[in-house]
């Protein structure tokens, strides 16, 4: 049996495991023995990785009748030119769009950002923008790049752990698996929700929803006015530390209980936890990304970290972990956000050096960076948008409000779905179809959440006539006419070589990484120079106290505290939270469904987790249909599930039913555009039997 | 003997067990499972060793014995006829066969032979759902 | 105390052995006819050749050592004396007992089929020696019938397909398995066999066999004047218990074999019996468990059965496997019966009131076990809010103090 090391594509840890292969059939998966990132572990998703084959291997294109029919690749390919380039043609270049995954490799990323921001001229977002868009926002506007600076092993080396809005038992267990081989470390979480991992935590912090950025502002107050603060590393590196200062000089510990459900005495006795620790390490994740004040609360834990000295040390950090595989990829390279490596679409020397690498006319290059996901959808409800392209994601599902999407579907007139599979929410209503194939079939790169590049590898041999998404991108282009540009792009390792070259003189610089460096290896983590010699496997930044803005230093960032903008009322007075409540689902589970271990162990039905005592109030019993209607008009039919875990005016739904996102509202964080998927005020109502 | 003790109302389903069990046997399947009842609530299943163990009684080539000092039942799968009795006599359906050539049974054996020498499954529980108990 | 166990089968051996656990001193004695111990329902993997006698031993090889247990193998019990307690062996041996496990088994019945019983190399596949004397005439002959599609029949066409041999099965009803399968199952191992090259006369019957002057068999003839070519004959049609050492005995038997009741007791004190030789054609694990209740009550630890589900089983030929539960066939239309089927796997489940009474499992049998116990305990199911097929330990679970489970 042959055995293939290859990057787990689901989370973002890039755990690497062995693939043991025979007659083109996975027929064991085993982690990686002595992988630095997942030390022969993982989590159930990654070892049934061989359950993703691909659903067929010719696209299908819908007849006028209605009917989807399997056509060649040719014609699909010459079907999304003509359609896509008359709808241009008939109202603008930019009614056309597209929306893109963090589910695929870097290279692949690279390349759509080339064929779909840079030739067709069109906005395109990716599914990040719903996840990581406020880590990114904040770490850019903060540290001048979006640089997440820990390495995982930060987790073992910790003396205090602080856990905000992120639950990593579920969400990224061999994550934890760092924690819980980190013995001595107190480790506190901040959760308005009892959630696993506030279980397991020393410290579980009950924090009213939303008001996380509050109870930071009050912590840097308290640790300022008790002088336990790092003046010298404040002075040293970072700026408008004295502006921050006035700013939370308001945020006193009275009325902090009011705001927060957080004691006077209980803030008091954290902040002499993070004055104790030597090595205070802060990481958060979707509690504090998805939300209408974002960026700011992101920021605020910045702040906590740089004004104590936590960072750019073992052990330490402000550390966003990233939800997706390929999130980092995603924000470095698709060309949606920012322009390739980081660079600014405004700055005429990026232009050019972008232009150069890639041998085409400045001028082609987007001036802007893409209109966010939500507005894309906008933009088809409001007839600008015609024609949208989503690849390898489920935005039926999984955008916010999705009921509009679901509205945006009829407004369309062609809408392409590349997916491995034909059968999502999205793709159950285009009019192409294009089949991809799975991670096991592909090559490429993945950067995790530690900032490490680590190979996809062709596991599986792809069957006659199965494309992977490079493959669907360059025929793509091929069919739009884009001819010489597309030479550079041949394989996804003339992509690679195209990526290092972007990087170049960025601080995400991965010019010294030769492709085989990545392969069959631990990976390695950005920066990596040309010359650079790889000593530790394990790095962090900011260990020169530099950081990537144009003064050096790290920028305190805050603002005044915005009022819910949704808050609740008389006629909806609970507040439903949103999350993921297994390890074996992933997202909309279109993935996962098919994973018999998983399936077993899932409950089939959109449910909802409601207090006990509210239950008994409103005479709700376990399981019992309820209806759930939010403030945005919207209603889903849930089933109950009693729980003690969630407080008495808290409602909890997993995200991996549909229902849930037809609740969630249409707010979106001012800087990230990341809508706020974890505060709805919504009532809720026994079905009569 | 020692046996592993569950804690339904600790358990989340998180499936770390089924990982950790198929990874300390470097299998392609699976020899404990987490299921849910009818409302929801997660069951894990796993072997039980049994006093009187129906799978011991059912085997017609001797594959499957209790060790009368460790009290694990244990299962040889070279001297196994494939032949599934086991499988049809667990009253608690946790036998199955391998996905793979469907002829091991996968039998929980208290991870004694692998590297983990004692329960992967305990030892990999991030919330102490189960446990090694001496009953 | 000394223990004599008769037979060296599932019950005996498990009888014996279980009463060197409940007794340390005691003397124990195994008699058999069988010179080795093996497993009579693998015996077509000893055919096939994919295991050798050594592997056909399901007691572990230092058994009689490990459990102190004197064996004399190689003869047959001839007269079983209640009154003076003994026991006459074919070697002429005597022996006395103080209580006796009869577990003496059964042997096959060759049908009153004309010439079927003079003829030479008709074979039933019960005993190692049967397998032997298959084994050793394939090499010189090349048409076999089979008489009897039932379990032992059809081990004996899976342990001899791959020989080249011209097969033919002639069965009565209407299918093979007729007792464990329904059509639809029958007919997915009918369709195996059939690539194989093994022919099905199925709905005959046997009238009457050919033979030549030196009483070989020619040709089997059967109801339809249809004459099958035929060197062997594997006669699998039933069997006879082994009770004739009875007779002179005041042990009582009936038309079947021996009576004896939940205890393993029969009517006479000290005698006890397991197994096969009740004629009642129980399997593998119920002999076993009828062995070791017999023994635990004859060492003075009262044990009754309480498993009377004996019409459960698995196969597994020609790599697909199946599980038979109960009543696999609709009784009549107060039953419910679900289907749930894909090229490769089929499921039936029969139902009434909320209680499974039988099942069929083919192909992936994972986690079967849970409708064994739902039939045999008359388990409600109807609480369980999940397709019938789905149903797990989930909606019973129950934690014993041991830890063990329960229902």
């Amino acid at each position: 049996m042959e055995v293939k090391q290859s990057t787990c594509n689901y989370c973002s840890i890039g755990c690497n495991l062995d693939f043991y292969v025979e007659d083109n059939k996975i027929r064991k998966i085993i982690p990686t023995k002595n992988h630095t990132v997942n030390k022969g572990f993982c989590c159930i998703k990654g070892l049934q990785l061989n359950r993703q084959e691909s659903s067929r291997r010719l696209p299908l294109l819908r007849g006028e009748d209605g009917v989807m029919r399997e056509v060649s690749w040719d014609k699909a390919f010459e079907t999304f030119s003509s359609r896509m380039k008359e709808i241009q043609n008939k109202y603008g270049k930019e009614s056309v769009a597209y929306l893109s995954t963090a589910q695929i490799t870097t290279e692949e990323l690279a390349l759509l950002g080339f064929v779909g921001r840079t030739y067709m001229g069109i906005n395109g977002d990716g599914n990040t923008r719903l996840c990581m868009a406020t880590a990114a926002v904040a770490h850019n506007q903060s540290f001048g790049y979006d640089s997440p600076p820990y390495a995982l092993k930060d987790l073992e080396l910790s003396d205090t752990i602080i856990f905000i809005g992120a639950n990593p038992i579920v969400t990224h267990p061999v994550l934890w698996e760092y924690a819980v081989r980190n013995k001595d470390a107190k480790i506190i979480s901040i959760d308005p929700r009892k959630s696993e991992t506030t279980i397991k935590s020393d410290i579980w912090i009950d924090i009213k929803p939303k008001s996380d950025i509050r109870l930071f502002y009050t912590l840097a107050n308290v640790l300022i006015e008790k002088n336990w603060i790092d003046k010298e590393y404040i002075e040293k590196y970072s700026e408008d530390f004295q502006e921050f200062k006035e700013h939370v000089n308001k945020y006193t510990l009275d009325g902090v209980e009011e705001k927060t459900g957080i004691s006077k005495k209980r803030v008091l006795e954290l902040a002499e936890i993070i004055h104790k620790g030597k090595k205070v390490s802060f990481w958060w994740t979707m509690g504090v990304n998805q939300g209408y004040q974002a960026v700011r609360t992101a920021q605020s834990i910045i702040n906590l970290a740089v004004m104590t000295g936590n960072i750019g040390r073992e052990g330490t950090g402000a550390n966003s972990i990233t939800g997706q595989c390929n999130a980092m990829g995603s924000r470095l390279y698709s060309n949606t956000t920012c322009l390739y490596g980081g660079r600014n679409y405004n700055n005429l020397e990026d232009r050019k050096e972008v232009a150069n690498i890639l041998d085409i006319d400045e001028s082609i290059l987007p001036t802007k960076p893409t209109i966010s996901y939500g507005e894309i959808i906008d933009r088809i409800n409001s007839g600008e948008i015609k024609g949208l392209w989503v690849i390898a994601t489920n935005p039926r599902h999984s955008s916010s409000d999705n009921m509009k999407f679901a509205k945006a579907i009829n407004n369309l007139e062609f809408l392409v779905v590349q997916d491995l599979y034909d059968d999502t929410d999205t793709a159950q209503h285009c009019d192409l179809f294009l089949p991809s194939v799975p991670g096991t079939k592909k090559q490429g790169t993945l950067i995790n959440t530690e900032r490490r590049l680590s190979a996809v590898t062709p596991v599986l041999e792809r069957e006659e006539g199965e494309l992977s998404d490079y493959e669907i991108f360059l025929g793509i282009g091929k069919a739009l006419g884009i001819e010489e540009p597309l030479e550079k792009w041949n394989t996804p390792r003339d992509a690679f070589e195209l990526i290092k070259q972007f990087s170049k003189g960025m601080p995400g610089d991965i010019t010294g990484v030769d492709y085989n460096m990545i392969v069959n290896s631990n990976g390695v983590q950005w920066p990596f120079k040309k010359g650079d010699r790889l000593i530790e496997d394990e790095r962090r930044l900011f260990e020169d106290n530099k950081y990537y803005t144009p003064s050096g230093k790290v920028k305190f960032i805050y603002e005044d505290i915005m009022e819910i903008p949704n808050p609740i009322t008389k006629e909806y007075p609970y507040v439903l939270n949103t999350g993921r409540t297994t390890v074996g689902q992933w997202h909309t589970q279109t993935r996962t469904s098919e994973i018999p271990i998983v399936e077993d162990a899932s409950i089939k039905q959109a449910h909802l987790l409601i207090n006990v005592e509210l239950a008994n109030q409103l005479g709700i019993k376990e399981s019992d249909k309820i209806i759930v209607s939010a403030i945005n008009g919207e209603k889903g039919r849930f089933i109950a599930k009693l729980s003690r875990n969630v407080k008495k005016y808290h409602l909890f739904a997993p995200i991996h039913y549909i229902e849930t996102n037809a609740l969630t509202p249409s707010i979106f964080d001012t800087y990230s555009k990341e809508p706020s998927y974890k505060y709805m005020p919504v009532n809720i109502k026994k079905v009569a039997k | 003997m020692k046996r592993i003790k569950i804690d339904r109302d600790k358990c989340i389903g998180c499936l770390t067990c089924t990982t950790a069990c198929i990874i300390s046997h470097g299998s392609a399947d699976n020899r404990s499972r987490v299921v849910i009842d009818s409302y929801g609530k997660y069951a894990p299943i796993f072997c039980r060793h049994c006093e009187k163990p129906e799978c011991v009684y059912t085997c017609m080539t001797g594959a499957m014995k209790k060790n009368q000092d460790t009290g694990i039942v244990e299962y040889d799968k070279d001297h196994c006829a494939n032949c599934f009795m086991c499988i049809m006599a667990c009253p608690y359906g946790v036998l199955k066969p391998d996905s793979v050539e469907h002829k091991v049974i996968m039998k929980c054996d208290m991870c004694q032979g692998t590297e983990s020498g004692s329960p992967s499954c305990v030892k990999k529980c991030p919330m102490n759902a189960i446990t090694l108990e001496e009953v | 105390m000394r223990y004599v166990v008769i037979g060296s089968s599932a019950s005996g051996i498990n009888g014996a052995k279980t009463l060197r656990e409940l007794d340390k001193d005691a003397e124990i004695i195994l008699i058999s006819k069988d010179e080795q111990v093996y497993s009579r329902c693998i015996l077509h993997h000893y055919i096939s050749g994919i295991r050798d006698i050594k592997a056909l031993n399901f007691s572990g090889e230092d058994y009689f050592e490990k459990y102190n247990i004197r064996w004399i193998n190689g003869v047959e019990v001839i007269k079983l004396d209640d009154e003076e307690q003994i026991i006459e062996l074919s070697n002429k041996q005597s022996i006395k007992y103080d209580k006796v496990l009869i577990a003496s088994g059964a042997s096959p019945f060759i049908p009153p089929i004309e010439n079927l019983r003079k003829a030479n190399n008709i074979i039933g596949l019960r005993n190692l020696d049967d397998a032997q004397e298959i084994k050793k005439a394939i090499d010189h002959i090349k048409n076999v019938v089979v008489l009897g599609a039932g379990l032992v029949g059809i081990d004996a066409v899976a342990g001899l397909v791959d020989y080249g041999l011209n097969i033919t099965v002639v069965e009565m009803a209407d299918r093979i398995l007729a007792m464990q399968l329904d059509h639809y199952a029958a007919s997915k191992y009918e369709k195996l066999f059939n690539e194989k090259g093994v022919n099905f006369k199925l709905g005959v019957k046997a009238e009457k066999l050919i033979i030549d002057d030196g009483n070989n068999p020619k040709e089997l003839i059967i109801n339809t004047g249809e004459g099958i070519p035929c060197d062997l004959i594997i006669v699998a049609t039933g069997v006879r218990s082994n009770i004739n050492f009875l007779k002179d005995s005041q042990v009582e038997t009936n038309k079947f074999g021996l009576i004896f009741n939940a205890k393993g007791q029969t009517n006479v004190e000290n005698i006890y019996g397991a197994g096969d030789v009740s004629g009642k054609n129980p399997i593998w694990p119920t002999a076993v468990k009828e062995g070791i209740i017999a023994a635990n009550n004859m060492a003075g630890n009262e044990l009754i059965m309480t498993d009377f589900f004996g019409s459960k089983n698995t196969m597994n030929y020609l790599g697909l496997a199946t599980m038979s539960l109960g009543k696999v066939i609709l009784p009549d239309e107060t039953y419910i019966e679900e289907i749930e089927k894909d090229e490769n796997n089929y499921k039936k489940i029969i139902h009434k009131d909320g209680k499974i009474y039988g099942a069929i499992m083919q192909g992936d049998l994972s986690y079967g076990g849970i409708l064994t116990q739902l039939i045999r305990a008359k388990i409600d199911v109807s609480k369980v809010k999940k397709p019938i097929f789905n149903i797990d330990y989930s909606d019973f679970f129950n934690i014993k103090e041991n830890l063990e489970y329960t229902y």
